[in-house]
């Protein structure tokens, strides 16, 4: 065994996928088809993340390095989409920021037998009813051994949903961790006799599963979105909210990458489907959270949980530069039910109308490279149109 | 007369260890219902006056958690905020009956950091505060319903469970005076040794949740419901003090009994409140609650404003709309937003049952998971 058992790559979906690592030298790789572009004829080499090794849970003590899929002359390759991250946090590394980020990820456990949630009351937050589970949420939790930084897991607002909460950390890993925790909780939950689903809306008549992720923006020991000053957001963090918000809806199509997701978004249902922000009010879609600098930060709300997290992390990370540069100033706070406010934006309600928006989106075109924009938004109006497409998630 | 607590430097030590790895770090909601996260251990002792967030509309959800307009406190036009729970290292005890757990109760704060207003056990304290009510002796009863431990079954099962949740109980610390199984009745019961009032509520709540966890983890069917047929002896939750429940004190009580009895079901077949130095709450009430209007009818010094006990829940609603000094002692908005509560699930029930005096399939669906 080498450095590392395991080699991890993602796919378009957001996947994991792995293999052993070669004994020689020889570069691990796979074809972009594999990859989730199909007809895209490359082959994609597998460069190790050193910085991204985790320790495999089976307990054998082998480590699992997550690696960027490069071209065969070992340039950028626009079909890796932990690539598009790396650049976005590149584009923040040169203008001195470091991106801070943190999810929650909410998902189902179901019966196999029923392929039913294991209950359906709401339990949120409930400890009795989580108990019987514990059997899979516990060694979720001690995932923090193997690098995943779980803190806590709890019943959500949904019959059978629970969430978990990550540690934040750097943006790239923050993003890989939930990769590995899809992939693992996946392993988990089966070997515990439990179906698992991270689809958006896995039932029509509950709830549906998000990934929220907070963020911040770092300047050494500095939160950029704090204040000293005035003990609020500072204008940074303003520009930054300004550049999330412009560009939420064009982008919305990365963390919804399903007809089923679009399904979430409904009123009341805590999941935005208005172009707004907001202090600690959980109907809209950008939650600002500016107590202190140790915790300042926005919480973007929209993506589903089945989402893959390079994409929509790396698209609010340049649409907040983007307001940055242009010191752009944020509308008014909503305040009150934003959901009863119809003169608010309003977010994509279809996966059509989303990737509308998408398709002409220069900000998308310059995230993803034209080539990839281009054939990303192929990919998903094919499988908007099909009967058997993306109706339910891979997830 | 206090339990042996779970201290912050044993509990560090058996995180370092391995034989803790789970700290739940709870509030409790308008039922006692346990509500929180399950925190990795270590996660929790790196800063143990951390902060958890919760949405504020667990602190007035129905039984159900299912939330609504009508209240001040939580709605969407205030967006749900957070509420800041921050762990009461007080009240940090093991989970006996689930190896590796501990439970810490927490205070409930506005995002400004003043208490929360309908926190019931922030309610508590200050109430046992202002009073010099001494201990409390907490008689909480279980109803089996269906499964090995219904009425009739003679078999090992019932024993079993018992040791188990009396286990749990004397591995969390909590000192008891004795555990009974009534297979007549298919009741199990818990008495607590006496303690003040704030220590026997957590009390209560840890170990109505141990017998619900053991229930559900092994399969048997437990429940707080005071009865399942309307022609049983209710199961209560019984509360006692040294000091005796004098007129004064009881005519306050009947002002706030529904605190004591906070659902339907509780007037269905209902006994008096009081009875000498005890009253009789639900087992489906907030312990918190339950106490905090034992301690408040006793130490209060307001006169009371109903003049004979409420006999339906409707009329226990009425006379805690009718008082004054409830809304000086509890605050508006506690009050205010408790009596829609109950207003809306009588509404609810009234909906579904045809009968008020009966039980019906519809109570068992609603209330069967209270606890």
């Amino acid at each position: 065994m080498g450095r590392w058992a395991e080699l991890g790559w993602v796919d378009r979906q957001g996947r994991l996928h792995t293999l052993p690592a070669p004994d020689d030298d020889r570069p691990a790789t796979v074809t972009a088809a594999e990859a989730g572009w199909p007809s895209v004829d490359e082959e994609l080499q597998l460069r190790p993340d050193a910085d991204a090794v985790y320790l495999l849970p089976d307990g054998e003590g082998g480590k699992l390095a997550l690696c960027d899929m490069v071209a065969a002359d070992g340039s950028q390759s626009p079909w890796c989409t932990r690539s598009v991250l790396r650049r976005a946090i590149a584009k923040a590394a040169a203008i001195g920021s470091r991106v801070i980020a943190a999810a929650e990820l909410e998902f189902f456990l179901s019966d196999p037998a029923t392929g039913r949630p294991v209950f359906d009351t709401i339990e949120q937050y409930g400890i009795v009813a989580g108990e019987r589970y514990e059997p899979v949420l516990r060694p979720i939790r001690a995932l923090r051994n193997n690098g995943v930084p779980v803190t806590a897991s709890n019943c959500e607002y949904g019959g059978g949903q629970f969430e978990v909460n990550l540690h934040h950390g750097d943006a790239l890993a923050a993003a890989d961790q939930i990769i590995l925790l899809r992939s693992w909780g996946r392993e988990i939950a089966e070997g515990a006799g439990y179906g698992i689903s991270f689809d958006a809306k896995p039932w029509p008549e509950n709830s549906g599963s998000g990934m929220h992720f907070h963020q911040s923006l770092w300047a050494g020991e500095q939160n950029r979105f704090w204040s000293p000053d005035t003990d609020q957001m500072s204008a940074d963090g303003q520009a930054y909210l300004a550049g999330l918000l412009e560009a939420m809806a064009e982008m919305t199509v990365l963390g919804s990458p399903t007809s089923r997701a679009y399904l979430r978004r409904d009123d009341h249902s805590f999941c935005p489907t208005a172009v707004c922000w907001g202090g600690d009010n959980r109907t809209v879609a950008l939650r600002v959270i500016a107590e202190s600098e140790a915790v300042a930060r926005i919480e973007q709300r929209d993506a589903a949980s089945d989402a893959n997290p390079y994409l929509p992390l790396a698209a609010q990370i340049i649409a907040g530069l983007s307001g940055l540069e242009r010191s752009a100033v944020p509308p008014p706070m909503t305040t009150g039910d934003a959901y009863s406010q119809r003169d608010l934006p309003p977010l994509p309600a279809s996966l059509e109308q989303a990737l509308t928006l998408f398709e002409q989106s220069a900000l998308a075109n310059e995230l993803l490279g034209q080539q990839a924009h281009a054939k990303m938004v192929g990919i998903l109006k094919d499988e908007a149109k099909s009967p058997n497409g993306r109706a339910r998630t891979v997830f | 007369m206090a339990s042996e607590r779970l201290t912050l430097d044993q509990l560090r030590s058996a995180v370092e260890d391995g034989s803790i790895d789970t700290v739940r770090v709870c509030i409790a909601d308008h039922y006692g219902m346990l509500r929180g996260r399950r925190l990795v251990g270590e996660v929790f002792v790196a800063d143990p006056q951390g902060l958890q967030a919760y949405c504020d509309g667990a602190l007035i959800w129905d039984v159900h958690c299912d939330i609504f307009e009508s209240t001040d406190y939580s709605n969407f036009r205030t967006g749900y905020p957070d509420v800041f729970a921050r762990p009461d290292l007080d009240s940090l005890i093991r989970c006996g009956w689930s190896p590796g757990s501990t439970l810490v109760m927490t205070e409930v704060l506005t995002p400004h950091g003043e208490r929360s207003p309908l926190d019931p056990r922030g309610l508590l304290r200050i109430f046992a505060e202002l009073t010099e009510v001494g201990p409390i002796t907490a008689l909480l009863e279980l109803r089996a319903g269906e499964g090995p431990l219904a009425p009739g079954w003679q078999g090992e099962e019932a024993p079993a469970f018992m040791q188990r949740w009396r286990e749990g109980i004397e591995l969390s610390g909590i000192e008891l005076e004795r555990l009974e199984w009534d297979s007549d009745r298919a009741v199990l019961s818990a008495e607590l040794a006496p303690a003040e009032p704030l220590v026997a509520a957590d009390q209560l709540v840890a170990v109505r949740s141990a017998a619900c966890e053991i229930g559900l983890v092994d399969g048997h069917s437990l429940t707080a419901m005071p009865l399942l047929e309307a022609d049983q002896q209710p199961a209560r939750m019984l509360l006692s003090t040294a000091t005796q429940i004098d007129a004064e004190a009881e005519g306050r009580l009947n002002d706030i009994a529904l605190l004591c009895r906070p659902l339907p079901l509780d007037w269905v077949s209902a006994e008096p409140l009081t009875n000498g130095n005890a009253v009789a709450a639900s087992p489906q009430a907030s312990p918190y609650l339950a106490i905090a209007a034992l301690v408040s009818a006793i130490g209060s010094p307001h006169a009371a404003s109903a003049e004979q006990a409420p006999l339906s829940y409707s009329e226990a609603a009425d006379q805690f709309d009718a008082a004054d000094w409830p809304r000086e002692w509890f605050g508006e908005m506690f009050v205010h937003d408790t009596l829609e509560l109950a207003r809306r699930e009588a509404i609810m029930r009234s909906d579904a049952a045809a009968d008020p005096q009966q039980l019906s399939d519809w109570d068992i669906e609603r209330y069967g998971e209270v606890g």
